[in-house]
């Protein structure tokens, strides 16, 4: 844990505000510090009112989308009669995510509370958190929690003494990436292959099992609780005027102190790796990449200007995403890290429509044919029109997750992927004599 | 004989007569004396036609002596006299899977175009250099794939290789 | 389902190219086109499964709609769109999907069925000539799979457009074929051998090689074949099918689309009702049997040694309703010198899908003839028919060009045999109970003559002549009075 104990204010922060206390993933700690008030109060508010307050925050999807949540909720259905469904995206697959974990490990009430008011607002009485399969100990944790809260009556049927019923269930994951995509968590809670459905019609009209299903990532949910506390205008006193609130980023790589931070949007990157962070490990740095693998690298120019929002990030060629912030030092190869790029998508694409399953396939190809000595300068070239053409036509954004990398590296670091060819070459023909 | 007019009206017949044949008496006297003829005393000696000659068909062979054709029908499809007859069938390897049981070509009919050479996708039908293919009225004039690939012309009954295939062409750039 | 056409919605104009077309609101936008003739590229859609979306080619651009292009089977109609498939990002988006397609596609057109009619031959040809940057290592899949039921597997060349497995999730519910693996080590494969009835169909709706039939394996290219539309004779429902043939033979049978009938499939039965049509053993004229020899003969040779006798005839149920016609002006003898044979059911009444036990294929035209004639149709009439033979009769038997149940007609045979002369109206000679007849006639088969058929639900179906293979120009209304 990076933040700086002794110097934050807890009352700063909207998501990790429990987490210097111990135990608190036990419900009569969390409950002492504070937890399941606001839950009491939203009762009293009515769902409409609740709703207005999460638009007027400004929160967007925190798993990598950025889709304003509220404006996600206004499509929903208003009918409380119809079955729907609330689904929490605990998969976090995205390489260098680490947040949603740590969010879960250590406050899982938090993200209950968070669904519980969520579930009340939208008019939903089931709700499931899909949690990826290799979190074994943190689903265990989250299972444990939600035992406690349905003792407390925090779950089941007349909540509070509300007429309103809310279950919610774990469901575990089996380890596939797609699986973090929503309808393809969607295909996987109902029991098939977690492979993405066709959009239209969207998750919101259509979603599991055919009924309206609204997903949100952890973070997202578990902002909910300190939004409706304190109200959208002190959230959107963090952050900037268009990315809203506090973020959790978790940052590893050649950093002194990595770890999950929670910070305002906006905040320079800069200021993310040499203060809370310590700064740059074993090196210079050379290259950042801020938002999950899947995020166009920045290089080390470019990372010292950047400010950690959605816009900044996105005017600059990249993406926020997840918040995943991954520090490379001039020792690093950015030929290897392409390779392992390559080879992360190749083994994640479900396979189902045809750019993305032949083209994650081919791109792993033609630079593990560079990396084994026998590529060529219009290798790259190659590389990044496949890349192009497999991008906006697919079912799910994998392709694109694929394609984005691939291509922000080559306009990024060309130069040195041309010499890792030929170093890699001359290194073959060196082999062989 | 008639001679142009100049030729004569200009030398007089005898010597117009010499000149308009010089060219022709030079030849024939190289031809005797000098052996510079064109004509070879064929059986004794034969010509040797280049590779590009169009003559009797070959089925190539791979390494094992098996029959490179895949009996696509390709040859059959594009040939503009009809002539070639195929029948396909399971091939016991499974790599191969397709092979002819039957291939023949209807040597009468063939006007030696080459098409089938050319629509060839596997380097299966060459035409060679082999122009000796006189007989009988009364013979068969249909020769089939054992005449077709390991005739004793062939290499002695071993058939031409071809090492046109897949897996070669997909080699590493080594 | 995917597209019905849906009866009460209104129709409503939209413009697709420079073309107007006029849809019901709200069909789905691909098969509007396709029903219009426009050529839109796909593979994984299909008018008789649900919407996969999986091979993204049948991109187009859409004004209002989204911003970029987009496939037109996850698409409805609407009033008033402007869509294009001409547009250079479209163009674009269909060459690059269909070099995608090719990437790991093995190189077997030489040996592979499917070439002439072959989804990539066909768009790579329309939309691709390109030269391939693809250099690496193709993945390798389990090649030549035998999974049973007459299909043929080939993994390496599948495009995994997932039509075989939804056909098997949603028109047979037999679930056989699934994919395994994920990536490009997608694989389809069955998890036992096929048994369901109609999985012939597996290999017309494969757009590639990659399902094949084992019947029609290697034995011609399709180039060389020509299509006859006629019905299959194999029960009463009276498919739609296209037959392909040539000088040489008959090869195969495959569905065609009929609304009414059969939709888009026929059963697995029905695959192989033109093998006697062009197989050995076709009547090129009569033949009469010299101690189970059968020897040439000429047809007044034959005629001669029949008259005088009392001719009884034995119809079969699968003849055209033009043959009864005919046979019953021309025929001038008694009216219980008649009878007709129907081969017995079979199977449950109605499988569900297309197949029916009763497997004549003209059952109620046969008795609506015998009706009209004043004839006894009944099994009943029949079995008196069959008592009051004696040695004075020469017995003409129609033998029906598709017997499933032997035993049946050979009890048939066995009560035939008091008649005197025995002579079978027949297309083939190839069946061994034949040896008991004195004399074989020619006759067409289904696929030498023009013809109707009333099926089950009382519609004419009909039949059309295509090449003949033997003896096809004498019907039966000529041997109804062929003595006088």
């Amino acid at each position: 844990m990076t933040q700086d104990a002794s110097s934050a204010n807890y009352k700063d922060y909207t998501l990790l505000s429990y987490h210097h206390i111990s135990d608190v993933h036990k419900l009569d700690i969390f409950s002492k510090a504070g937890g399941y008030e606001t839950m009491k109060k939203c009762f009293a508010m009515g769902p409409e009112t609740i709703k207005e307050e999460v638009k007027g925050s400004g929160l967007r999807g925190r798993g990598g989308a950025g889709f304003p949540t509220g404006v996600k909720w206004g499509f929903f259905s208003k009918d409380r009669t119809q079955k729907k469904y609330l689904v929490c995206n605990a998969d976090e697959s995205e390489p260098g995510t680490f947040k949603d974990r740590y969010l879960v490990e250590k406050c899982p009430h938090l993200l209950i509370e968070g669904m519980i008011i969520s579930a009340w607002a939208l008019g939903v009485d089931k709700g499931y958190i899909y949690i990826r399969g290799e979190f074994y100990h943190q689903a265990k944790i989250l299972e444990e929690a939600i035992q406690e809260a349905y003792s407390a009556g925090y779950l089941g049927h007349n909540i509070c003494g509300q007429d309103f019923k809310f279950d919610l269930y774990v469901h575990r994951g089996a380890g596939a990436y797609i699986c973090g995509e929503e309808t393809g968590l969607l295909s996987s809670l109902e029991g098939k292959k977690g492979q993405p459905k066709l959009k239209p019609p969207f998750p919101a009209i259509k979603g599991y099992r055919g009924y309206p299903t609204m997903i949100n990532n952890v973070e997202s949910l578990a902002a909910i609780p300190w939004i409706m506390r304190f109200g959208a205008p002190a959230y959107k006193k963090w952050g900037t005027e268009k990315s809203a609130g506090t973020k959790l980023f978790s940052i590893s790589g050649d950093v002194k102190k990595p770890g999950v931070i929670e910070v305002p949007l906006g905040i320079p990157l800069r200021e993310i790796i040499e203060d809370y962070c310590g700064g740059v490990k074993g090196g210079n740095l050379k290259a950042v990449i801020p938002g999950g693998s899947s995020a166009p690298i920045l290089t080390a120019a470019e990372s010292m200007l950047a400010t950690m929002d959605y816009e900044d990030i996105a005017a600059r060629g990249s993406m926020l995403g997840s918040g995943a912030i991954i520090v490379l030092n001039d020792t690093r190869s950015m030929g290897e890290v392409l390779k392992w790029t390559l080879e992360f998508y190749h083994h994640e694409s479900c396979g189902q429509c045809t750019p993305c399953r032949e083209g994650t396939g081919w791109l792993d190809k033609i630079f593990k044919r560079a990396e084994n000595g026998h590529g060529q300068a219009s290798d790259i070239d190659l590389l990044d029109k496949v890349a192009a053409n497999m991008r906006g036509r697919t079912i799910c954004a994998l392709a694109d997750a694929a394609a984005m990398p691939t291509q922000g590296m080559i306009k990024a670091f060309r130069g040195e992927l041309l010499t890792f060819i030929e170093g890699q070459g001359q290194e073959e023909r060196g082999r062989k004599r | 004989m008639i001679l142009k007019k100049d030729l004569y009206t200009e030398h007089g017949y005898l010597k117009g007569l010499y000149l308009a044949l010089k060219i022709t008496l030079i030849t024939m006297l190289n031809n005797i004396f000098a052996k510079k003829r064109m004509t070879i005393n064929y059986p004794e000696e034969k010509y040797f036609y280049s590779d590009r000659f169009k003559g009797k068909h070959v089925l190539t062979v791979k390494e094992d002596g098996s029959l490179r054709c895949t009996s696509c029908m390709l040859c059959a499809t594009y040939c503009p006299a009809d002539c070639i007859h195929i029948i396909a069938a399971n091939d016991n390897d499974p790599a191969v899977e397709k092979s002819p049981v039957s291939f023949q070509i209807e040597l009468l009919r063939c006007v030696f175009c080459g098409f089938c050479e050319e629509a060839c996708p596997v380097d299966a039908i060459r035409l060679t250099n082999e122009y000796e293919m006189s007989g009988h009225a009364e013979q068969e004039w249909v020769i089939d794939q054992h005449h077709l690939a390991y005739r004793k012309s062939l290499n002695g009954g071993k058939g031409i290789l071809s090492t046109v295939d897949d897996s070669n062409r997909l080699k590493l750039r080594l | 389902m995917s597209s019905e056409i849906i009866a009460d919605k209104k129709l409503v104009k939209f413009k697709w190219n420079d073309q107007v077309i006029e849809a019901p609101e709200g069909e789905n936008l691909l098969q509007a086109a396709l029903d219009n003739g426009i050529e839109v590229a796909h593979y994984c859609y299909h008018k008789g499964l649900p919407i996969a979306g999986v091979c993204r080619m049948c991109m187009v651009e859409q004004t209002p709609g989204p911003p970029r292009p987009f496939p037109s089977c996850n698409a409805i109609v609407a009033p008033e769109i402007a869509v294009r498939s001409d547009t250079p990002a479209v163009l674009e988006a269909v060459e690059w999907t269909l070099q995608f397609h090719l990437v790991n596609h093995p190189l077997d057109c030489p040996v592979c069925d499917q070439a002439g009619e072959c989804g990539l031959q066909d768009y790579y040809m329309q939309h691709g000539q390109y030269n391939s940057a693809m250099e690496d290592q193709k993945v390798h899949k389990k090649k030549v799979q035998d999974i049973g039921r007459g299909v043929m597997l080939d993994a390496e060349r599948c495009i995994l457009c997932t039509r075989c497995t939804r056909f098997t999730e949603y028109v047979t519910g037999t679930y056989e074929l699934g994919i395994v693996g994920r990536g490009d080590h997608a694989e389809i494969t069955v998890h036992k051998e096929l048994e369901n009835d109609y999985a012939g169909n597996l290999v017309d709706i494969c757009p590639v090689g990659a399902l094949t039939s084992k019947d029609f394996r290697f034995k011609q290219r399709v180039w060389f074949l020509e299509d006859v539309a006629t019905t299959c004779i194999g029960c009463e429902t009276g498919c739609a099918v296209n037959i392909s043939q040539n000088e040489v033979g008959v090869y195969r049978v495959l569905p065609k689309y009929d609304h009414e009938v059969n939709g888009h499939w026929i059963c697995d039965d029905g695959r192989s009702i033109y093998k006697h049509v062009s197989g050995a053993g076709r009547l090129i004229g009569p033949l009469e049997n010299k101690s189970n020899l059968f020897i040439p003969i000429t047809e007044s040779a034959t005629a001669n040694s029949l008259r005088g006798n009392s001719q009884k005839f034995i119809l079969s149920a699968s003849l055209t309703n033009e043959d009864y016609a005919n046979f019953f002006s021309a025929f001038k003898g008694e009216k219980d010198h008649v009878a007709l044979y129907r081969l017995p059911s079979m199977g449950k009444e109605f499988d569900g899908i297309l197949k029916r036990s009763d497997k004549n294929a003209n059952t109620r035209g046969a008795r609506e003839a015998f009706a009209k004639a004043g004839m006894d149709h009944s099994e009943t009439g029949l079995q008196d028919f069959l008592d009051n033979l004696n040695a004075q009769d020469v017995i003409y038997l129609v033998v029906p060009e598709i017997i499933y149940d032997e035993d049946h007609f050979m009890t048939l045979l066995k009560k035939i045999n008091k008649a005197g002369k025995k002579v079978a109206l027949t297309t083939t000679d190839n069946l061994q109970a034949l040896d008991a007849f004195d004399y074989l006639l020619p006759l067409p088969t289904f696929l030498e003559k023009d013809g109707h058929l009333k099926n089950f639900q009382n519609r004419d179906r009909k039949l059309s002549a295509g090449r003949s293979y033997g003896a096809s120009n004498r019907d039966i209304a000529f041997y109804a009075n062929w003595l006088n």
